[in-house]
């Protein structure tokens, strides 16, 4: 597939680098060599450059310092990259300290805030796979950043550490194979002398940055792989970690935002005369899809904003409706419009004619919003004007480069001119890898020029002009033989292309058809499974609503359409859904190692009390297997608890441990409020659950107890932040119908009608 | 002006009356640790204690809370000379890391790995050092019923965990 070669030139084209410091020392990192794109949508200078990722410096001091610009959303990204560097180096994790330079600062060169921020080029690779085109840019999604890190932050750890050997070694005159490393020092073999990293990080500097260093064998590594405590933990129990919506600066001013309630809709007129009396407001602004009022402290904005005279007119035609749209759906399902094969083996039909038995089921999963629990903010300032303007953002963006088009797309100026400031995130799930609210917040400070201004969205705000998760409807169709094995499964998913939407409102020129989009199908075509004849088509909607990227994209819905028909073949085999799903994984030993394992530490076998029942569901994401067995309580109103999910997974290499646990009882928590709560209506063509608890999601009360089980594996590391995600909802509807009978085909489940 | 008592020390704010005490907190005083998650009480960000209650700043009109005593996250930690320092929005914040004594239940949070983005957090943190002041050993039952805040990234078992470990203290 091109976007896999995509993915792999890029890669080839990293190289390492080092160096003096500034301040000497020396610095060794990761640097990616880039052609010129020659990709319509942004406009490049042409130039063949360099960017710095993340890299380790060694000051004479002796301070090991690991600089990482900021990515961090919760996944413990900083710590398990230091890990990596530390394990090669032979320091301890306490020994390295992480910094995070800002992006035009005095480690990037121009291109490295166009080209390549966080961590390193890969965290591309998420966004990369969603587009399929060559696009210059990075967004840290969370299951990627580490399987980059993987291959290339050890390689410059050992690096480093083999120029200091080398200095260690012209030091005392002796063969580097006499010098070893450990603890932040090296050892004479023979003398058992020592120099620190320190007193040798200068001379080291002007040795050659060796092209392939030794790597430590995994078997030897005393790091890697053990629950390290994470370095950004501290920080969040005190208050200090700063989010975006805690960036204060100088002369700062506050906007808030009244968006246009209909979806769709414009503003038509707004009187700015009804508010600029009131205390403390400094303008009124107009922004693409509402009106600003900028103030001198927030809730004095959101007053005024919220006072003000607004006439706003619904889009043309008839407004939207999430039934009519579901109508459109399932019409669609019948009848496509724009209908393409994703994958056929031949003859599905003929298969499905001639099977002893077949099943037919038709799922729904409705929109979804991604409610991060801090609301879009960003502040920006903007000084100058034309060609010399200069802007400065600060944001928690799961792309940079994302941040600084939004500023230069709202104010109107160059990206180089563009300086990111990230801060930590409050949230990703996917709705910071977009622009609108940065550049919002940029069409309001140019207003204001020289002052920056932080804009904040409401909880109302973040939810009607957020990028939905789109509504899914899939048709299945099995054919099973008269022993009930599967010999046919021809899927039909009916959804809206995610990357096209998302490209479309970012980067409009770069093409990309529903056709090529793979979010529609992720998850539905790679099946472990033997399933005899397979048919796999999607019919693609276009509506005029914008749909993002939430956590697992396609996977999130796919798992749950796919794995709840998996159960109903078993069931209609008479089968043990655990022990049929085992038969049909012969050909996929890793997937069978996952199943078992969570069959036996969830004792699947053992008996369910009335009204309980247990679910199994399996599903690989971003490299990761995961199997989850959910325990469920059925109430006699039908109200549904979820007592515990066991969960195994098969993730490859571990970093972290503790963080693998975290990550999955997170993904897990993220689908199960979905199941159990997620749905984002459309009314009159407008959004109607606006705030929590309209929008419900799992608190302490509805939290089950999670246990997590890793397959132990050498491979190299799949993605964590994603993966736990995708089967709870199967898990959970597969348990429901062992407790009562009843078969969710819809969420969410919301209540079950016994 | 309002006179509020916020972390043992007594300011005095100019404001309107309906200024929720979370704006007051964040853009007046700079207490940036109290976060804002939905501005309807529905989330449990902005919890703060007053007069020893947790409470929901977000929707707590700051003329209600004059002359009550305010604790936030950065009033949490049980060092630290009362007395301003120079440039300090809280006591002993210029003190390095390994000086400053966490609450039992900061230090908690960090034994169990609590915080993934961390945003939601310190509101976590206010009410569970309000329940244990009122229930200092409460069951997983307790820690449900009262604590009713939203963590987006499911943070909830190790919640659980450390509200338990920190009861222990
Ligand atoms: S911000 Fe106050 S409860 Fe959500
Ligand atoms: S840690 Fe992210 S919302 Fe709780």
């Amino acid at each position: 597939m091109p976007i896999r070669d995509t993915v792999v030139k890029i890669a080839r084209r990293t190289f390492l680098i080092g160096g003096a410091a500034l301040t000497d020392g020396l610095v060794v990192g990761y640097a990616v060599l880039r052609e010129k794109p020659g990709t319509a949508g942004f406009e490049d200078s042409g130039e063949p450059g360099t960017a710095l990722n993340a890299w380790v410096k060694i000051t004479p001091d002796g301070d090991i310092i690991l600089a990482v610009p900021r990515a961090e959303m919760g996944q413990g990204v900083y710590t398990s990259v230091a890990m990596l560097i530390a394990e090669e180096l032979e320091v301890d994790l306490a020994d390295i300290k992480v910094e995070h330079p800002d992006l035009d600062g005095k480690y990037f060169n121009r291109f490295a805030m166009r080209d390549q921020t966080p961590i390193d080029f890969a965290p591309a690779l998420w966004i990369v796979e969603r587009i399929g085109a060559r696009i210059p840019m990075v967004v840290t999604g969370s299951s990627y950043t580490i399987r980059d890190a993987w291959a290339t932050m050890p390689v410059a750890g050992a690096a480093a550490r083999e120029m200091l050997i080398a200095a260690a070694a012209e030091r005392w005159g002796i063969s580097t194979d006499a010098c070893i490393a450990r603890a932040g020092h090296i050892i004479n073999r023979t003398t058992q002398a020592k120099l620190s990293y320190g007193e040798l990080a200068t001379a080291a500097a002007t040795f050659d940055v060796p092209a392939n260093p030794p790597l430590k064998d995994p078997a030897d590594y005393r790091l890697v792989g053990t629950p390290a405590p994470r370095v950004d933990v501290p920080d969040k129990v005190t208050g200090d970690a700063a989010f975006a919506i805690d960036i204060e600066l100088p002369d700062m001013l506050y906007a808030a935002v009244r968006p246009c309630p209909m979806l769709g809709g414009r503003l038509e007129s707004f009187n700015a005369a009804s508010v600029e009396a009131m205390p403390g407001a400094v303008g009124v602004v107009k922004v693409d899809i509402g009106v600003a009022v900028v103030a001198d402290s927030y809730w004095r904005a959101r007053k005024a904003v919220n006072a003000l005279d607004i006439e706003f007119t619904a889009a043309d035609g008839a407004p939207l409706n999430s039934e009519s749209i579901k109508q459109n759906y399932y019409q669609e399902l019948d009848t496509p419009t724009e209908l393409y094969t994703v994958h056929d083996d031949g003859n599905t039909t003929a298969a499905l004619n001639t099977a002893a038995q077949t099943i037919e089921a038709v799922y729904e999963v409705p929109f979804l919003a991604h409610a991060c629990m801090e609301p879009m903010t960003c502040t920006v300032r903007i000084d100058g004007n034309g060609d010399e303007a200069r802007g400065e953002v600060w944001v928690g963006s799961q792309s940079p480069t994302m941040a600084a088009s939004g500023v230069a797309a709202g104010a109107d100026i160059e990206r180089d001119n563009v300086t990111c400031h990230i801060t930590y995130m409050g949230g990703g799930f996917g709705r910071r890898a977009e622009m609108d609210w940065i550049k919002q917040a940029a069409q309001i400070a140019r207003t204001v020029q020289g002052r920056p201004v932080k804009l904040i969205w409401s909880r109302e705000d973040d939810i009607v002009q957020d990028m939905y998760r789109p509504v899914a409807v899939a048709r299945f169709k099995g054919g099973l033989d008269t022993a009930g094995q599967p010999v046919a499964w021809s899927n039909r998913i009916v959804s809206q292309p995610v990357t096209v939407s998302f490209l479309g409102r970012s980067m409009s020129g770069v093409p990309l058809t529903a056709e090529q989009d793979l979010t529609m199908t992720e998850g539905a075509t790679e099946l472990p499974y033997r399933l005899g004849k397979v048919l796999i088509e999607k019919v693609a909607m276009h509506l005029p609503i914008n749909v993002g990227n939430w956590r697992s994209v396609g996977h999130s819905f796919n798992a749950f359409f796919k794995e709840s028909f998996i159960d109903e073949l078993a069931v209609a085999a008479q089968s043990d859904p655990y022990q049929y799903r085992r038969e049909l994984l012969a050909d996929a030993p890793k997937h069978r190692a996952v199943l078992d394992l969570v069959a036996e530490r969830s004792d699947w076998d053992t008996p369910r009390d009335t009204n309980q029942g247990r679910g199994i569901a399996l599903h690989e994401s971003f490299g990761t297997i995961v199997a989850q067995v959910a325990d469920v309580t059925v109430s006699a109103d039908g109200s549904v608890r979820v007592d515990k999910v066991v969960c195994a997974l098969d993730c490859g290499s571990v970093i972290n441990p503790d963080t693998v646990e975290a990550q999955i009882e997170s993904g897990i928590v993220f689908g199960l409020s979905a199941a159990l709560y997620g749905e984002i209506t459309i009314e009159d063509g407008r959004i109607k659950e606006q705030n929590f608890p309209q929008y419900d999601v799992v608190r302490l009360k509805g939290m089950p107890i999670i246990e997590t089980h890793i397959v132990p594996s050498t491979a190299s590391p799949g993605g964590i932040g994603e993966p736990g995600t995708p089967p709870i909802a199967a898990a959970v509807t597969n348990a429901i119908y062992d407790a009562v009978g009843v078969r969710v085909r819809r969420l969410p489940i919301k209540k079950v009608v016994v | 002006m309002i006179s509020i008592i916020v972390n043992d020390r007594e300011v005095t704010v100019d404001v309107e009356d309906d200024t929720p005490l979370l704006w007051v907190l964040r853009d007046t005083l700079g207490l940036t640790g109290t976060k804002f998650g939905c501005g309807i009480a529905a989330c449990g960000a902005c919890t703060v204690h007053v007069d020893g209650q947790a409470v929901r700043a977000c929707v707590m009109p700051v003329a209600a809370v004059a002359g009550k005593q305010i604790k936030t996250i950065e009033g949490l930690e049980v060092d630290g000379p009362k007395e301003d320092r120079p440039g300090e929005d809280r006591p002993g914040e210029n003190k390095p890391r390994e000086d400053r004594q966490l609450h039992k239940v900061q230090q908690a949070w960090i034994d169990h790995q609590v915080p993934q983005c961390g945003y939601c957090q310190s509101g976590m943190i206010m009410a569970a050092v309000a329940l244990l002041e009122k229930n200092p050993n409460p069951s997983d039952a307790d820690i449900d019923q009262n604590m009713t805040n939203i963590c987006r990234c499911g943070t909830y078992q190790r919640i659980r965990r450390a509200v338990h470990t920190a009861a222990k203290e």
